[in-house]
């Protein structure tokens, strides 16, 4: 078989193809598309590719103890300047806790004792950050799977937002909020979580980038829609211009 | 604040929508490229090319740093063949699969990614590498394209070559 492309063709193919989507996208009132928008698209396309590619919810690749980093960076807040926050600290979080709510049929508050008492999951696994490191650590934890199961998720829930004591806030959605590596953390590498990485207990979503692994989370709320939530870009991390999937 | 509103994410979303007209485009081109025998006809060397005697005289002809060495107009010389199929065989594949082995949705599902790269760090430095040789390839490319007649060679990749040139490729 043997095509031939003259450029000439392939020049008027384009230019014609180009000037049928211009038209197509001039219908009065919809405002020009802008560049942020350009970004929606590609976030959208990576986002479609990889719950494709993950549809059968494999597992983010787990370790042996062996190949724990040494060196964990730890960036953003390391230390909550919050009042009530420090002085959970001091007392070694007895009295933290965290606010589970929205769509369940059980809304509550659980501790760190509770945390402990529930079924839990230990995984050594590989934090991708955005900033390009990456390092090894093992983290234990209950599944959100089962706290929300505890609580009685609602048919209706779809997302799960969660809020942290230093203002950060993210959402989930139910493929990735069940998944069994999704945690909630309150150990590292066999000890108690350390205040710079989120104590006394953090989120682990290990097949997206670490910024979607919340710190010092203080509340989790299932919801039907996170449209209506900030600027209904889903969590604080997309307003800044990252997108709210951060499997990249 | 927790936070550097210095730290927009621009840079990052540029790249990956470049990223994704980079995978579709090159993979509409490769599979083009195979499939209408543009590769083989135009890419891949001669016979006659790949003498010894042919080769050193190529490779001469780019040392002297002048113009169009090599090869009769709208046929690519020996050593911007191999630079061509360096770049689509080579570079290319290797940027989207060292990028997508720092992806932590990929690598989940395809967890081979990092037996291929040694690591996701390792395929850091290879995407950073390759991308520098991409670089130094576009530099190249464009300086030769300004010492050989520029203004012909940008009608001949737009609208083609004009029509009482004969044809040495038809």
């Amino acid at each position: 078989m043997s095509i031939d492309l003259t450029r000439r063709g392939l020049v008027r193919g384009v230019a014609a193809g180009l000037g049928a989507t211009a038209l197509s996208a001039c219908d009065p009132g919809s405002a020009a598309p802008s560049l942020r928008d350009l970004y929606d698209v590609s976030d959208a396309l990576t986002f479609r590719v990889q719950r494709l590619l993950l549809r059968h919810q494999p597992l983010a690749r787990e370790f042996g103890p062996e190949a724990i980093s040494t060196v964990f960076p730890t960036i953003n807040t390391t230390d909550p300047e919050d009042a009530g926050y420090r002085r959970a600290k001091a007392t070694g979080f007895a009295d933290w806790s965290l606010a589970i709510g929205g769509l369940v049929d059980r809304p509550t508050r659980i501790g760190l004792a509770d945390l402990r008492a529930m079924p839990s999951r230990t995984q050594v696994t590989l934090h991708s950050c955005e900033q390009g490191w990456s390092a090894i650590a093992g983290w234990t934890g209950v599944p959100l799977s089962h706290l929300l199961a505890h609580v009685g998720l609602r048919p209706e829930a779809r997302y799960v937002v969660m809020r942290c004591v230093d203002g950060w806030w993210d959402s989930y959605d139910l493929f990735d909020a069940l998944h069994p590596q999704t945690i909630l953390a309150y150990g590292m590498n066999g000890r108690d979580l350390p205040v710079a990485h989120g104590a006394p207990w953090r989120l682990r979503v290990e097949r997206q980038l670490g910024y979607k692994s919340l710190k010092y989370v203080t509340s989790l709320e299932a919801v039907a829609d996170v449209a209506g939530l900030g600027a209904g870009r889903g969590s604080m991390v997309a307003e800044l211009g990252f997108p709210w999937y951060g499997g990249i | 604040m927790p936070i550097n509103l210095e730290q927009t994410g621009w840079g990052r979303n540029l790249h990956f929508l470049a990223a994704w007209i980079f995978v579709l485009n090159g993979t509409l081109y490769l599979l083009l490229a195979i499939l209408t025998g543009r590769l083989r006809r135009r890419l891949l060397p001669s016979r006659a090319q790949l003498r010894p005697g042919a080769l050193a005289a190529d490779l001469r002809a780019h040392l002297s740093l002048r113009g169009r060495p090599g090869a009769p107009p709208g046929r690519y010389n020996v050593m911007q063949k191999g630079a061509y199929l360096v770049v689509i065989l080579g570079l290319a594949p290797l940027m989207v699969l060292s990028g997508l082995t720092m992806s932590p949705g990929v690598t989940a599902a395809y967890p081979e990614l990092f037996w291929l790269f040694g690591g996701r760090q390792s395929a850091r430095t290879v995407h950073f590498l390759a991308a520098l040789a991409l670089v130094a390839f576009l530099v190249v490319h464009v300086w030769q394209v300004l010492i050989n007649h520029p203004a012909r060679l940008l009608r001949e990749m737009t609208i083609g070559p004009s029509r009482t040139q004969a044809d040495p490729d038809p």
